[in-house]
């Protein structure tokens, strides 16, 4: 369970004050806001690349604000796919996990035959759905996603939230998507938070 | 301009440059073979067996060796602080850790025998520490190396390529952040780096000539005994080993091009593109690293400096005293066959000449292989290849080509004083064309075409598009072209040796090789490399003001 007690944060002025929320496993929520109203920041803060100033996050019980990111067990997908150019995409998914099974997870992500392929000739669509299979097969307890879908076109991008939750669902993993579009996060989510800056 | 027209004056450019390098070489090379009795791969067995040579090979590789990875030890913490880091002096840093490399290599060899030398250190006396100071004097001039191939590539890394690596099973750990992350990206510009640090520390002359006066490397054995090659009948032998040097030195030289070439296209798959901007974090606890790395850079300029005024007391060996004894012989010259004033007016003029014809030619070469490039980009890079030779056939390899193929073919040009303006032009031209090259990649293609549609003249669209880019690496250029110019030794030393035509460079050398005791060598020669510093780094200071305010090119 991931929880969230009156997380505040400032930086010349204040990004976001009191954020509480629990998330249990294989649970989804969403948060919303206008641009530079903390969202981002708040997921670092989560995932333990930014600090705040005050206030808890707690992992099943124990307060993990000095537990270093690569030890929290959470995951993180940025808004631009982060892919390394040096691996191909099979070499891209083992960094994930080296023991993970390529094609299984290929499969997976609708990119089968891909194992072989250079990372800078997939699509963008192509690119973000790799980088959401490398973050699955580390086996995160929870994901957390910065607006993944932003720079694809519509129709791409509710294809690829659709295939993400039923990822997300399939491998019961808790999840929170950082967006700014309303039936993004309707369609993500039950629960949603509004961030106003 | 009809475009068949436009083509050969790009074909002519990139010819006859490859011919001004490739043609003495040629000469030379036939002349040396006429007197060594043709060509076989004996020579190069006995040039590893003869009394004269045995040692050679072995010197040269094991200096140029050492020099790399105490260049890489050095240059690599520098490279990723200036590349991570961002503060307000940082290109004041970078520009103090840039300044060994253009600093002239005599002076950088008069810098370290300064601080060796009786009046510094006093270490002079023992060999092993006078091949320790070569080993440091190398990484010293190459620091810059290291960090102008590998910062870029790592200023590249967005930070989120680390960040996004700690989620992943395989990151999690920083050794496995630097084995799958930095060693994959970074080993090809490090590779890069230190090829060229072992090309430059293999064919340094004066560091090895001046530091390290027992030991002689294959480019100093070349140089040193260049006169008495290429006479047919007339030392058989001598020709053969000077042959079996070059052929080996031309061999290793090239296959380090080579690599650096497959090097750089791998480097451009390794890195993707990234547009968004990043903030880089001020500095922490770095200046236990920087402020060493600064002063080991500054050292042996200020050495040089210092030691024009450090006389040895005539009566009292190993006493010093403070004067300006050393600057007032350098100025009435009764110490060697010019003085400062007109060895620095010779230095001026080679180097305007130098300006003169290696920046035009650099500039119509680039136009040309940027065209050759629209055409065919496999071309593109073959002529490139060729065109940076000069940085693989080293300073005294050209000379050598010079000397036997024109000087000892026409003895007349013995006599001609723009002789050793041309291995300076040919030396300085692929540093012309790489600062170019950068810029003319960088000009949108799109405004080019825009102005074809308008139906604007090559001319019309040179003034109006392309001037308005390359007058900063214009400006660039010729300061570099000049402090090339000015700081040459190797090819100069070959040239004008004769006292007609002298350099400062080669004033140095004069005063230096002076017989006897004299207590005024030292600080004469000093005060003639700090005249030659000075020139050479006012160049190089105000081409860097100018490549930071308005982006000369690149090199």
């Amino acid at each position: 369970m991931l929880e969230l007690k009156d997380v505040s944060k400032s930086f010349s002025k204040t990004l976001f004050r009191n954020i509480s929320f629990t998330l249990v496993q294989g649970q989804r929520l969403s948060i919303m806001g206008p641009s530079g109203s903390g969202k981002t920041t708040l997921l670092r803060c989560i995932c333990g690349l930014d600090s705040f100033d005050s206030g808890s996050i707690n992992l099943d019980g124990e307060n993990i604000q000095n537990t270093p990111t690569e030890k929290r067990g959470i995951g993180l997908i940025f808004q631009k796919p982060v892919l390394y150019h040096h691996l191909n995409v099979s070499g891209n998914i083992k960094l994930g996990n080296k023991n993970a099974d390529v094609s299984e997870i290929l499969e997976l992500i609708h990119l089968s035959g891909y194992e072989n392929r250079r990372v800078d000739e997939l699509s963008g669509g192509e690119a973000q759905r790799l980088a959401l299979g490398r973050s699955i097969v580390a086996e995160p307890r929870f994901l957390l996603l910065d607006e993944p879908f932003s720079s694809l076109d519509e129709t791409l991008r509710k294809k690829l939230l659709q295939e993400t939750i039923e990822l997300l669902e399939h491998k019961r993993i808790g999840s929170i998507l950082v967006t700014h579009n309303h039936e993004e996060a309707e369609l993500f989510a039950e629960n949603s938070i509004l961030l106003d800056g | 301009m009809k475009i068949r027209q436009s083509h050969l004056i790009h074909f002519f450019s990139i010819g006859i440059f490859v011919l001004l390098i490739l043609f003495p070489l040629f000469l030379g090379l036939k002349r040396i073979l006429l007197a060594s009795e043709g060509w076989s791969f004996s020579y190069i067995h006995s040039f590893q067996t003869h009394d004269l040579t045995s040692e050679v090979l072995w010197f040269t590789i094991s200096q140029a060796f050492l020099s790399t990875i105490l260049t890489i030890i050095i240059g690599l913490p520098l490279a990723w602080i200036l590349a991570r880091y961002q503060w307000k002096r940082a290109p004041l840093v970078r520009a103090i850790l840039t300044m060994p490399f253009v600093t002239p290599t005599i002076v950088a060899a008069m810098g370290f025998l300064a601080i060796i030398g009786k009046g510094g250190l006093n270490l002079i006396g023992n060999e092993d520490y006078r091949y320790m100071a070569l080993i440091l004097a190398h990484a010293w001039f190459n620091i810059a190396l290291i960090i102008r191939f590998v910062e870029p590539v790592i200023s590249r890394v967005h930070p989120s390529m680390e960040e996004q690596l700690k989620f992943l099973q395989m990151g999690r750990t920083p050794y496995h952040r630097i084995r799958y992350l930095w060693i994959p990206i970074l080993w090809p510009s490090i590779l890069s780096g230190a090829i060229l640090t072992f090309t430059f520390s293999f064919t340094s002359f004066a560091m090895i000539r001046w530091i390290t006066p027992g030991n002689q490397s294959l480019e100093s054995f070349m140089a040193i005994h260049s006169s008495g090659v290429g006479i047919p009948g007339y030392l058989t032998e001598l020709n053969q080993l000077i042959l079996a040097a070059f052929f080996l030195q031309l061999t290793i030289l090239i296959i380090g091009l080579a690599v650096i070439g497959i090097l750089q296209k791998k480097l451009s798959s390794v890195i993707p593109h990234i547009d968004e901007k990043f903030e880089k974090p001020k500095p922490r606890k770095v200046r236990f690293i920087l402020y060493p790395a600064l002063i080991f850079v500054v050292t042996p300029l200020v050495s040089v400096i210092v030691g024009s005024f450090r006389i040895q007391d005539r009566t009292k060996r190993g006493t010093y005293f403070w004067g300006l004894d050393g600057w007032k012989r350098a100025i009435n010259g009764s110490y060697a066959h010019t003085d400062i004033i007109d060895a620095t007016m010779q230095s001026l003029v080679y180097a305007s000449m130098t300006v003169i014809f290696a920046v035009p030619l650099g500039l119509l070469i680039t136009k040309s292989l940027i065209a050759l490039e629209k055409r065919s980009n496999h071309k593109a890079r073959v002529a490139e290849t060729f065109l940076m030779l000069p940085f693989c056939i080293s300073a005294v390899m050209i000379g050598l080509g010079i000397l036997i193929g024109f000087m000892k073919w026409q003895p007349d040009l013995m006599r001609q004083w723009w002789i050793p303006v041309l291995p300076h032009i040919i030396i300085a031209t692929p540093f012309v064309i790489r600062i170019f090259l950068s810029t003319y990649r960088s000009i949108d293609s799109d405004l080019i075409e825009h102005a074809k549609t308008l139906g604007l003249s090559h001319w019309a669209m040179f003034w109006n598009i392309e001037w308005h880019n390359i007058r900063p690496p214009l400006i660039v250029a010729s300061l570099f072209c000049a402090a090339i110019s000015l700081g040459e030794f190797g090819a100069s030393w070959m040239l004008a040796r004769d006292g007609s035509f002298d350099t400062l460079s080669v004033l140095i050398d004069q005063i230096m090789s002076k017989p006897g005791f004299d207590p005024l060598t030292y600080p004469t020669a000093m005060a003639v490399a700090t005249v030659l510093m000075t020139l050479t780094l006012s160049f190089f200071t105000i081409a860097e003001k100018w490549r930071e305010e308005h982006d000369g090119g690149g090199f």
